[in-house]
Protein backbone atom coordinates (compact mmCIF):
# COMPACT_ATOMS: atom_id res chain seq x y z
CA UNK A 1 0.00 0.00 0.00
CA UNK A 2 2.86 2.38 0.75
CA UNK A 3 4.71 1.45 -2.26
CA UNK A 4 1.69 2.21 -4.22
CA UNK A 5 0.85 5.77 -2.87
CA UNK A 6 4.71 6.44 -3.16
CA UNK A 7 3.69 5.66 -6.97
CA UNK A 8 1.19 7.86 -7.17
CA UNK A 9 3.12 10.85 -5.90
CA UNK A 10 5.91 10.05 -7.89
CA UNK A 11 3.03 10.43 -11.20
CA UNK A 12 1.02 13.47 -10.06
CA UNK A 13 4.89 14.62 -9.08
CA UNK A 14 6.27 13.88 -12.90
CA UNK A 15 2.98 15.48 -14.26
CA UNK A 16 3.59 18.36 -12.67
CA UNK A 17 7.07 18.63 -13.69
CA UNK A 18 6.30 17.71 -17.07
CA UNK A 19 3.76 20.39 -16.89
CA UNK A 20 5.94 23.50 -15.40
CA UNK A 21 8.48 22.32 -18.20
CA UNK A 22 5.79 22.42 -21.06
CA UNK A 23 4.56 26.11 -19.57
CA UNK A 24 8.24 26.95 -19.39
CA UNK A 25 8.73 26.16 -22.93
CA UNK A 26 6.09 28.07 -24.31
CA UNK A 27 6.83 30.80 -22.17
CA UNK A 28 10.46 30.64 -23.32
CA UNK A 29 9.33 30.47 -27.07
CA UNK A 30 6.48 33.50 -26.51
CA UNK A 31 9.65 35.42 -25.31
CA UNK A 32 11.65 35.02 -28.08
CA UNK A 33 8.68 35.55 -30.45
CA UNK A 34 8.45 39.08 -28.72
CA UNK A 35 11.56 40.53 -28.55
CA UNK A 36 12.15 39.33 -32.11
CA UNK A 37 8.81 41.19 -33.09
CA UNK A 38 9.68 43.87 -31.18
CA UNK A 39 13.74 44.34 -32.40
CA UNK A 40 11.78 44.28 -35.73
CA UNK A 41 9.86 46.88 -35.00
CA UNK A 42 12.67 49.42 -33.53
CA UNK A 43 14.48 48.37 -36.59
CA UNK A 44 11.81 49.46 -38.65
CA UNK A 45 11.20 53.00 -36.83
CA UNK A 46 14.71 54.10 -36.94
CA UNK A 47 14.83 52.74 -40.93
CA UNK A 48 11.75 54.95 -41.26
CA UNK A 49 13.37 58.08 -39.16
CA UNK A 50 16.44 57.64 -41.49
CA UNK A 51 14.79 57.66 -44.57
CA UNK A 52 12.37 60.43 -43.14
CA UNK A 53 15.62 62.56 -42.61
CA UNK A 54 16.92 61.55 -45.93
CA UNK A 55 14.16 62.65 -48.22
CA UNK A 56 13.34 65.98 -45.86
CA UNK A 57 17.41 66.96 -46.62
CA UNK A 58 16.66 66.17 -50.50
CA UNK A 59 13.87 68.53 -50.61
CA UNK A 60 14.09 71.04 -47.47
CA UNK A 61 15.78 73.65 -49.53
CA UNK A 62 12.87 74.08 -51.11
CA UNK A 63 10.39 74.74 -48.41
CA UNK A 64 9.16 78.08 -48.34
CA UNK A 65 10.73 78.46 -44.86
CA UNK A 66 14.23 78.26 -46.37
CA UNK A 67 14.19 78.88 -50.39
CA UNK A 68 14.92 82.11 -52.04
CA UNK A 69 12.11 81.96 -54.11
CA UNK A 70 12.12 84.84 -56.46
CA UNK A 71 14.09 87.42 -53.75
CA UNK A 72 17.62 85.85 -54.58
CA UNK A 73 17.75 85.26 -58.70
CA UNK A 74 14.99 83.84 -60.39
CA UNK A 75 13.76 81.13 -58.94
CA UNK A 76 16.73 78.76 -58.15
CA UNK A 77 16.12 74.95 -56.97
CA UNK A 78 18.37 73.89 -53.54
CA UNK A 79 18.72 77.54 -53.17
CA UNK A 80 18.12 78.69 -49.58
CA UNK A 81 17.91 82.18 -47.88
CA UNK A 82 20.09 82.62 -45.75
CA UNK A 83 18.54 86.11 -44.46
CA UNK A 84 15.01 84.31 -44.26
CA UNK A 85 16.31 81.35 -42.36
CA UNK A 86 17.91 83.70 -39.46
CA UNK A 87 14.18 85.37 -39.16
CA UNK A 88 13.18 81.60 -39.02
CA UNK A 89 16.14 81.17 -36.48
CA UNK A 90 14.60 83.88 -34.61
CA UNK A 91 10.97 82.27 -34.50
CA UNK A 92 11.99 78.85 -34.07
CA UNK A 93 9.88 78.12 -30.97
CA UNK A 94 6.89 77.85 -33.16
CA UNK A 95 8.69 75.16 -35.38
CA UNK A 96 9.96 72.76 -32.80
CA UNK A 97 8.38 69.36 -33.97
CA UNK A 98 7.33 70.44 -37.74
CA UNK A 99 10.18 68.66 -39.40
CA UNK A 100 9.55 65.28 -37.11
CA UNK A 101 10.25 65.06 -33.63
CA UNK A 102 13.57 65.26 -32.49
CA UNK A 103 15.33 66.15 -35.88
CA UNK A 104 17.26 69.56 -36.45
CA UNK A 105 18.43 71.48 -39.41
CA UNK A 106 21.38 72.80 -39.97
CA UNK A 107 22.68 75.14 -42.88
CA UNK A 108 27.02 75.37 -43.44
CA UNK A 109 28.66 77.21 -45.80
CA UNK A 110 31.26 75.13 -46.72
CA UNK A 111 33.10 77.55 -49.68
CA UNK A 112 34.94 79.68 -49.20
CA UNK A 113 36.27 77.65 -45.86
CA UNK A 114 36.16 80.05 -42.79
CA UNK A 115 36.06 78.83 -39.26
CA UNK A 116 32.90 77.81 -38.26
CA UNK A 117 30.95 79.89 -36.18
CA UNK A 118 27.28 79.74 -35.34
CA UNK A 119 24.82 82.53 -36.39
CA UNK A 120 22.89 84.64 -33.91
CA UNK A 121 20.50 87.45 -35.18
CA UNK A 122 23.01 89.44 -33.43
CA UNK A 123 25.71 88.34 -35.48
CA UNK A 124 24.89 88.04 -38.80
CA UNK A 125 26.18 88.17 -41.38
CA UNK A 126 29.74 87.88 -39.77
CA UNK A 127 29.10 83.81 -39.64
CA UNK A 128 29.04 80.65 -41.78
CA UNK A 129 26.78 78.51 -39.65
CA UNK A 130 22.89 78.40 -38.77
CA UNK A 131 22.07 76.03 -36.32
CA UNK A 132 18.35 75.97 -35.89
CA UNK A 133 16.82 74.07 -33.29
CA UNK A 134 20.70 74.25 -31.68
CA UNK A 135 20.47 70.93 -30.97
CA UNK A 136 23.47 67.86 -31.59
CA UNK A 137 21.76 64.94 -33.00
CA UNK A 138 23.87 61.92 -33.96
CA UNK A 139 22.28 60.57 -37.19
CA UNK A 140 22.94 63.15 -40.32
CA UNK A 141 21.87 63.63 -43.80
CA UNK A 142 23.16 66.37 -45.59
CA UNK A 143 22.65 68.08 -49.95
CA UNK A 144 24.48 70.73 -51.08
CA UNK A 145 22.89 73.89 -51.77
CA UNK A 146 23.64 77.54 -52.63
CA UNK A 147 23.50 79.32 -49.75
CA UNK A 148 22.40 83.27 -50.85
CA UNK A 149 22.14 86.52 -49.24
CA UNK A 150 21.52 90.44 -49.73
CA UNK A 151 24.68 92.06 -49.74
CA UNK A 152 25.78 96.00 -50.11
CA UNK A 153 29.47 96.77 -51.11
CA UNK A 154 29.50 100.63 -51.98
CA UNK A 155 26.28 101.21 -52.20
CA UNK A 156 25.45 98.66 -54.40
CA UNK A 157 23.07 95.94 -52.87
CA UNK A 158 23.79 92.59 -54.60
CA UNK A 159 22.85 88.81 -53.95
CA UNK A 160 25.63 86.84 -52.53
CA UNK A 161 25.71 82.93 -53.19
CA UNK A 162 27.94 80.20 -51.42
CA UNK A 163 28.63 76.76 -51.63
CA UNK A 164 26.42 75.15 -48.97
CA UNK A 165 25.18 72.29 -46.89
CA UNK A 166 21.90 71.64 -45.29
CA UNK A 167 22.08 69.14 -42.78
CA UNK A 168 18.96 66.67 -41.40
CA UNK A 169 19.87 65.37 -37.87
CA UNK A 170 17.49 63.20 -36.71
CA UNK A 171 17.60 60.64 -33.10
CA UNK A 172 17.62 57.27 -33.19
CA UNK A 173 15.16 57.23 -30.15
CA UNK A 174 16.08 53.07 -29.51
CA UNK B 1 -3.22 -8.40 3.50
CA UNK B 2 -5.35 -6.96 6.31
CA UNK B 3 -4.17 -3.78 6.01
CA UNK B 4 -5.54 -3.65 2.62
CA UNK B 5 -8.97 -5.36 3.49
CA UNK B 6 -9.30 -2.40 6.32
CA UNK B 7 -8.49 0.45 4.16
CA UNK B 8 -11.12 -0.81 1.20
CA UNK B 9 -13.55 -1.04 4.10
CA UNK B 10 -13.44 2.34 4.79
CA UNK B 11 -13.11 3.64 1.07
CA UNK B 12 -15.00 1.66 -0.37
CA UNK B 13 -17.60 0.02 1.47
CA UNK B 14 -20.20 -1.01 -0.97
CA UNK B 15 -18.02 -2.25 -3.68
CA UNK B 16 -16.41 -4.68 -0.50
CA UNK B 17 -19.95 -6.15 0.40
CA UNK B 18 -20.28 -7.31 -3.33
CA UNK B 19 -16.49 -8.23 -3.88
CA UNK B 20 -14.61 -11.12 -3.05
CA UNK B 21 -10.91 -10.44 -2.05
CA UNK B 22 -9.51 -10.64 -5.61
CA UNK B 23 -11.00 -8.01 -6.68
CA UNK B 24 -9.80 -5.28 -4.19
CA UNK B 25 -6.97 -4.98 -6.45
CA UNK B 26 -8.78 -3.93 -9.38
CA UNK B 27 -11.07 -1.48 -6.98
CA UNK B 28 -7.59 0.19 -6.20
CA UNK B 29 -6.96 0.40 -10.32
CA UNK B 30 -10.34 2.52 -9.99
CA UNK B 31 -8.98 4.68 -7.60
CA UNK B 32 -5.91 5.49 -9.71
CA UNK B 33 -6.87 5.15 -13.39
CA UNK B 34 -10.50 5.13 -13.43
CA UNK B 35 -12.71 6.22 -16.32
CA UNK B 36 -16.22 5.86 -14.93
CA UNK B 37 -17.76 4.61 -11.48
CA UNK B 38 -20.44 1.97 -11.64
CA UNK B 39 -23.21 4.94 -11.26
CA UNK B 40 -22.18 6.05 -14.45
CA UNK B 41 -20.27 9.39 -13.36
CA UNK B 42 -17.33 10.13 -14.69
CA UNK B 43 -14.21 10.00 -12.36
CA UNK B 44 -10.90 11.54 -12.31
CA UNK B 45 -7.96 11.08 -10.66
CA UNK B 46 -5.81 13.89 -9.12
CA UNK B 47 -3.36 13.89 -11.86
CA UNK B 48 -5.91 14.23 -14.61
CA UNK B 49 -7.74 16.76 -13.64
CA UNK B 50 -4.53 18.88 -12.85
CA UNK B 51 -3.28 17.97 -16.26
CA UNK B 52 -6.36 19.19 -17.96
CA UNK B 53 -6.80 22.35 -15.76
CA UNK B 54 -3.04 23.12 -16.65
CA UNK B 55 -2.97 21.95 -20.25
CA UNK B 56 -5.86 24.14 -20.92
CA UNK B 57 -4.61 27.28 -18.96
CA UNK B 58 -1.28 26.38 -21.55
CA UNK B 59 -3.48 26.62 -24.79
CA UNK B 60 -5.62 29.39 -23.48
CA UNK B 61 -2.44 31.14 -23.01
CA UNK B 62 -1.44 30.01 -26.42
CA UNK B 63 -4.19 31.36 -28.30
CA UNK B 64 -4.13 34.58 -26.36
CA UNK B 65 -0.82 35.58 -26.91
CA UNK B 66 -0.98 34.21 -31.01
CA UNK B 67 -4.21 36.53 -31.26
CA UNK B 68 -2.33 39.61 -29.51
CA UNK B 69 0.77 39.31 -31.52
CA UNK B 70 -1.39 38.62 -34.70
CA UNK B 71 -2.82 42.49 -33.46
CA UNK B 72 0.19 43.46 -33.19
CA UNK B 73 1.54 42.61 -36.72
CA UNK B 74 -1.13 44.12 -38.19
CA UNK B 75 -0.97 47.44 -36.05
CA UNK B 76 2.60 47.45 -36.64
CA UNK B 77 1.73 46.85 -40.47
CA UNK B 78 -1.10 49.86 -40.25
CA UNK B 79 1.82 51.95 -38.43
CA UNK B 80 3.92 51.25 -41.37
CA UNK B 81 2.06 52.01 -43.98
CA UNK B 82 0.83 55.57 -42.72
CA UNK B 83 4.28 56.67 -42.01
CA UNK B 84 5.67 55.97 -45.05
CA UNK B 85 2.78 57.25 -46.79
CA UNK B 86 4.11 60.89 -45.20
CA UNK B 87 7.71 60.00 -45.99
CA UNK B 88 6.97 59.63 -49.50
CA UNK B 89 5.13 62.59 -49.66
CA UNK B 90 8.52 64.87 -49.27
CA UNK B 91 9.54 64.51 -52.67
CA UNK B 92 6.39 66.56 -53.43
CA UNK B 93 7.64 69.27 -51.67
CA UNK B 94 8.69 71.25 -54.97
CA UNK B 95 10.02 74.60 -55.76
CA UNK B 96 8.05 76.30 -58.92
CA UNK B 97 7.28 73.26 -60.28
CA UNK B 98 3.64 73.31 -61.23
CA UNK B 99 2.49 70.01 -59.96
CA UNK B 100 3.94 66.67 -59.19
CA UNK B 101 2.47 63.35 -59.11
CA UNK B 102 2.88 60.02 -57.67
CA UNK B 103 1.01 56.90 -57.16
CA UNK B 104 2.04 54.12 -54.43
CA UNK B 105 0.47 50.40 -54.52
CA UNK B 106 -0.15 48.80 -51.18
CA UNK B 107 -0.11 44.64 -51.01
CA UNK B 108 -3.67 44.70 -49.51
CA UNK B 109 -7.09 46.36 -49.96
CA UNK B 110 -6.32 49.53 -47.76
CA UNK B 111 -8.13 51.86 -45.96
CA UNK B 112 -6.43 55.59 -45.04
CA UNK B 113 -8.43 57.79 -42.94
CA UNK B 114 -7.21 61.57 -43.08
CA UNK B 115 -7.75 63.49 -40.10
CA UNK B 116 -6.71 66.81 -39.34
CA UNK B 117 -6.03 68.46 -35.88
CA UNK B 118 -6.11 72.76 -36.57
CA UNK B 119 -5.82 72.86 -32.29
CA UNK B 120 -2.65 70.47 -32.21
CA UNK B 121 0.95 73.02 -31.82
CA UNK B 122 1.48 76.13 -33.47
CA UNK B 123 0.55 74.54 -37.13
CA UNK B 124 -1.69 71.75 -36.28
CA UNK B 125 -1.35 68.40 -37.47
CA UNK B 126 -2.14 66.34 -40.79
CA UNK B 127 -3.33 63.03 -39.19
CA UNK B 128 -3.08 59.63 -41.16
CA UNK B 129 -4.05 56.52 -40.12
CA UNK B 130 -4.29 52.83 -41.84
CA UNK B 131 -6.48 50.34 -41.93
CA UNK B 132 -6.02 46.89 -43.93
CA UNK B 133 -8.16 44.21 -44.69
CA UNK B 134 -7.22 40.93 -43.32
CA UNK B 135 -8.48 37.66 -44.14
CA UNK B 136 -11.61 39.51 -45.08
CA UNK B 137 -11.54 41.70 -41.56
CA UNK B 138 -10.37 45.46 -41.55
CA UNK B 139 -7.71 46.21 -38.95
CA UNK B 140 -8.92 48.97 -36.70
CA UNK B 141 -6.85 52.13 -37.70
CA UNK B 142 -5.08 52.61 -34.69
CA UNK B 143 -2.15 54.73 -33.60
CA UNK B 144 -2.88 57.64 -35.99
CA UNK B 145 0.79 59.22 -37.41
CA UNK B 146 0.83 62.85 -37.46
CA UNK B 147 2.71 65.91 -39.20
CA UNK B 148 2.68 69.36 -38.63
CA UNK B 149 3.91 69.80 -42.39
CA UNK B 150 1.73 68.60 -44.57
CA UNK B 151 -1.60 69.42 -45.86
CA UNK B 152 -3.46 66.09 -47.19
CA UNK B 153 -6.74 66.95 -49.14
CA UNK B 154 -8.99 63.61 -49.52
CA UNK B 155 -11.94 62.41 -48.74
CA UNK B 156 -12.46 60.61 -45.41
CA UNK B 157 -11.70 57.53 -45.57
CA UNK B 158 -10.11 56.96 -48.94
CA UNK B 159 -10.16 53.27 -50.12
CA UNK B 160 -8.38 51.12 -52.75
CA UNK B 161 -5.01 48.97 -53.76
CA UNK B 162 -3.53 51.65 -55.61
CA UNK B 163 -3.49 55.64 -54.37
CA UNK B 164 -2.46 58.45 -56.65
CA UNK B 165 -0.79 61.55 -55.12
CA UNK B 166 -0.34 64.92 -56.69
CA UNK B 167 0.34 68.60 -55.55
CA UNK B 168 0.15 71.64 -56.06
CA UNK B 169 1.47 74.51 -54.53
CA UNK B 170 -0.21 77.06 -52.68
CA UNK B 171 0.98 80.88 -53.02
CA UNK B 172 -1.02 84.09 -51.05
CA UNK B 173 0.80 86.13 -51.58
CA UNK B 174 4.20 84.15 -51.17
CA UNK B 175 4.64 80.86 -51.51
CA UNK B 176 2.90 78.99 -47.93
CA UNK B 177 3.08 74.95 -48.84
CA UNK B 178 2.25 72.38 -51.29
CA UNK B 179 -0.93 71.13 -51.33
CA UNK B 180 -1.67 67.40 -51.54
CA UNK B 181 -4.40 65.36 -53.13
CA UNK B 182 -4.87 61.94 -52.61
CA UNK B 183 -7.15 59.48 -54.78
CA UNK B 184 -7.82 56.13 -55.19
CA UNK B 185 -8.28 53.29 -58.41
CA UNK B 186 -11.64 53.34 -56.53
CA UNK B 187 -12.90 56.06 -58.06
CA UNK B 188 -12.13 58.50 -61.61
CA UNK B 189 -12.73 62.39 -61.79
CA UNK B 190 -14.24 64.34 -64.25
CA UNK B 191 -12.80 67.14 -65.69
CA UNK B 192 -14.80 67.24 -68.89
CA UNK B 193 -16.72 70.78 -68.31
CA UNK B 194 -13.76 72.35 -67.30
CA UNK B 195 -13.26 75.80 -68.99
CA UNK B 196 -10.15 75.39 -71.54
CA UNK B 197 -6.97 76.94 -69.58
CA UNK B 198 -3.57 76.30 -68.11
CA UNK B 199 -5.10 74.43 -64.97
CA UNK B 200 -7.03 71.79 -67.55
CA UNK B 201 -3.78 71.45 -69.17
CA UNK B 202 -2.24 70.58 -66.33
CA UNK B 203 -4.55 67.75 -65.20
CA UNK B 204 -4.59 66.68 -68.47
CA UNK B 205 -0.68 66.49 -67.80
CA UNK B 206 -1.16 64.99 -64.68
CA UNK B 207 -3.85 62.34 -66.29
CA UNK B 208 -0.88 60.32 -67.82
CA UNK B 209 0.46 59.14 -64.77
CA UNK B 210 -2.82 59.46 -62.95
CA UNK B 211 -5.33 58.19 -65.19
CA UNK B 212 -8.19 58.22 -62.25
CA UNK B 213 -8.50 61.95 -63.32
CA UNK B 214 -9.88 62.22 -66.86
CA UNK B 215 -10.37 65.46 -69.06
CA UNK B 216 -12.73 63.51 -71.95
CA UNK B 217 -14.39 60.60 -72.40
CA UNK B 218 -15.31 60.37 -69.00
CA UNK B 219 -15.92 56.94 -67.63
CA UNK B 220 -19.73 56.61 -66.23
CA UNK B 221 -19.40 56.06 -62.80
CA UNK B 222 -16.93 58.93 -62.61
CA UNK B 223 -17.44 61.85 -60.31
CA UNK B 224 -18.60 64.62 -62.38
CA UNK B 225 -16.98 68.15 -61.72
CA UNK B 226 -18.94 71.15 -63.35
CA UNK B 227 -18.14 74.68 -63.69
CA UNK B 228 -20.10 77.85 -63.75
CA UNK B 229 -23.69 76.67 -65.24
CA UNK B 230 -23.11 73.38 -66.67
CA UNK B 231 -26.38 71.84 -67.98
CA UNK B 232 -26.54 67.82 -66.53
CA UNK B 233 -25.51 65.96 -63.48
CA UNK B 234 -23.17 67.09 -61.21
CA UNK B 235 -21.69 65.64 -58.05
CA UNK B 236 -19.30 68.75 -57.50
CA UNK B 237 -20.28 71.80 -58.75
CA UNK B 238 -17.44 75.03 -59.23
CA UNK B 239 -18.97 78.74 -58.63
CA UNK B 240 -16.59 81.50 -59.53
CA UNK B 241 -13.72 82.13 -61.76
CA UNK B 242 -10.49 79.73 -62.18
CA UNK B 243 -7.28 80.83 -60.15
CA UNK B 244 -9.76 83.57 -58.42
CA UNK B 245 -12.47 83.31 -55.30
CA UNK B 246 -15.46 81.10 -55.45
CA UNK B 247 -17.03 78.01 -54.32
CA UNK B 248 -17.25 74.50 -54.26
CA UNK B 249 -20.10 72.84 -53.34
CA UNK B 250 -20.80 69.19 -52.67
CA UNK B 251 -22.51 66.79 -51.35
CA UNK B 252 -24.60 69.84 -50.05
CA UNK B 253 -22.38 71.71 -48.21
CA UNK B 254 -20.34 75.04 -49.58
CA UNK B 255 -16.33 75.45 -49.45
CA UNK B 256 -15.07 78.48 -50.21
CA UNK B 257 -11.88 78.88 -52.24
CA UNK B 258 -9.25 81.78 -53.75
CA UNK B 259 -6.82 80.78 -56.45
CA UNK B 260 -6.79 76.80 -58.26
CA UNK B 261 -4.61 74.89 -55.18
CA UNK B 262 -7.31 75.45 -53.05
CA UNK B 263 -10.21 75.16 -55.58
CA UNK B 264 -8.96 71.82 -56.24
CA UNK B 265 -8.47 70.86 -52.61
CA UNK B 266 -12.03 71.46 -51.82
CA UNK B 267 -13.09 69.48 -55.44
CA UNK B 268 -11.07 66.07 -53.73
CA UNK B 269 -11.80 66.84 -50.22
CA UNK B 270 -14.46 66.60 -47.23
CA UNK B 271 -15.92 70.09 -45.85
CA UNK B 272 -14.71 68.98 -42.19
CA UNK B 273 -10.99 68.36 -43.66
CA UNK B 274 -11.64 71.25 -46.22
CA UNK B 275 -11.91 73.85 -43.40
CA UNK B 276 -9.18 72.53 -41.22
CA UNK B 277 -6.97 72.63 -43.73
CA UNK B 278 -7.77 76.14 -44.46
CA UNK B 279 -7.23 77.00 -40.74
CA UNK B 280 -3.93 74.89 -40.49
CA UNK B 281 -2.42 76.70 -44.02
CA UNK B 282 -3.69 80.25 -42.65
CA UNK B 283 -1.64 80.11 -39.86
CA UNK B 284 1.54 78.44 -41.75
CA UNK B 285 0.67 81.94 -43.75
CA UNK B 286 0.64 84.11 -40.75
CA UNK B 287 4.42 82.31 -39.63
CA UNK B 288 6.17 82.62 -42.67
CA UNK B 289 4.22 86.74 -42.48
CA UNK B 290 6.43 87.32 -39.53
CA UNK B 291 9.35 85.79 -40.72
CA UNK B 292 9.03 88.04 -43.92
CA UNK B 293 8.50 91.19 -41.90
CA UNK B 294 11.84 90.29 -39.36
CA UNK B 295 13.56 89.03 -42.84
CA UNK B 296 12.54 92.92 -44.42
CA UNK B 297 13.93 94.49 -40.93
CA UNK B 298 17.25 92.79 -41.35
CA UNK B 299 18.33 93.42 -44.62
CA UNK B 300 17.10 97.39 -44.41
CA UNK B 301 20.58 97.27 -42.73
CA UNK B 302 21.88 96.48 -46.10
CA UNK B 303 19.93 99.42 -47.54
CA UNK B 304 17.16 97.70 -48.77
CA UNK B 305 14.68 99.68 -46.50
CA UNK B 306 10.99 98.36 -47.90
CA UNK B 307 8.77 99.74 -45.18
CA UNK B 308 7.27 96.37 -44.87
CA UNK B 309 6.99 95.11 -42.17
CA UNK B 310 3.82 96.64 -40.38
CA UNK B 311 1.93 95.75 -43.69
CA UNK B 312 3.25 92.09 -42.99
CA UNK B 313 2.59 91.70 -39.04
CA UNK B 314 -1.17 92.87 -39.86
CA UNK B 315 -1.92 90.57 -42.90
CA UNK B 316 -0.20 87.95 -40.05
CA UNK B 317 -2.62 89.10 -37.98
CA UNK B 318 -5.65 89.07 -40.41
CA UNK B 319 -4.55 85.12 -41.07
CA UNK B 320 -4.19 83.70 -37.88
CA UNK B 321 -7.88 85.50 -37.27
CA UNK B 322 -9.64 82.60 -40.09
CA UNK B 323 -11.69 80.72 -38.83
CA UNK B 324 -13.55 79.32 -41.40
CA UNK B 325 -12.95 79.21 -45.52
CA UNK B 326 -15.56 81.96 -46.06
CA UNK B 327 -13.56 84.73 -44.72
CA UNK B 328 -10.47 83.51 -47.44
CA UNK B 329 -11.61 86.13 -49.65
CA UNK B 330 -10.18 88.69 -47.87
CA UNK B 331 -6.88 87.14 -47.22
CA UNK B 332 -6.62 86.81 -50.74
CA UNK B 333 -7.28 90.76 -51.68
CA UNK B 334 -4.47 91.58 -48.94
CA UNK B 335 -2.16 89.09 -50.33
CA UNK B 336 -2.42 90.71 -54.13
CA UNK B 337 -1.64 94.23 -52.39
CA UNK B 338 1.04 92.78 -50.84
CA UNK B 339 2.38 91.25 -54.25
CA UNK B 340 2.11 94.45 -56.09
CA UNK B 341 4.32 95.99 -52.98
CA UNK B 342 6.54 93.21 -53.24
CA UNK B 343 6.60 93.60 -56.78
CA UNK B 344 7.82 97.30 -56.49
CA UNK B 345 10.65 96.65 -54.24
CA UNK B 346 12.44 95.72 -56.93
CA UNK B 347 16.05 93.68 -56.11
CA UNK B 348 14.97 94.33 -52.61
CA UNK B 349 11.85 91.50 -52.84
CA UNK B 350 11.44 90.20 -49.81
CA UNK B 351 10.24 86.49 -52.01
Amino acid sequence: MVIRNKFGQLKIQQMAFMLIAVTLFFVLVGMFVLVYKFSDIKNQANTLREQNAMLLATKIANSPEFSCGMALGSGKTNCVDADKIIALKNNIKKYEDFWGSNTNVVVKTIYPKEKEKECTFANYPDCNVINLLGKNISGTYSNFVSVCKKENENGIIYDKCELGRIIVSYENQF
Amino acid sequence: MKSKEKFAKKNFPRKLQTSHEGNLQGNYKKINYAKSSKDGVLEFSFSWLFAIIIGGAIIFLAIFAAVKIIGLGNTQSDVTTAREIGIILNPLESSFTTGTTTSFDVPTETRIYNACDDLDGNFGKEIISVSQKNLGKWSEPENPVGFSNKYIFSENPIEGKKFYIFSKPLEMPFKVADLIYLTSDSKDYCFEEMPESDLKNEIGALSSSNPKLQIENCSQNSIKVCFGSSSGVCNVAVSGFLDEAGYVEKNGEQMSYAGNALMIAAIFSEKEIYECQVKRIMKRISSLAIIYSEKSKLISKNGCGTNFGSELINFARTAGGITSSSQINSIMENAKVLEDTNQNLGECRLW
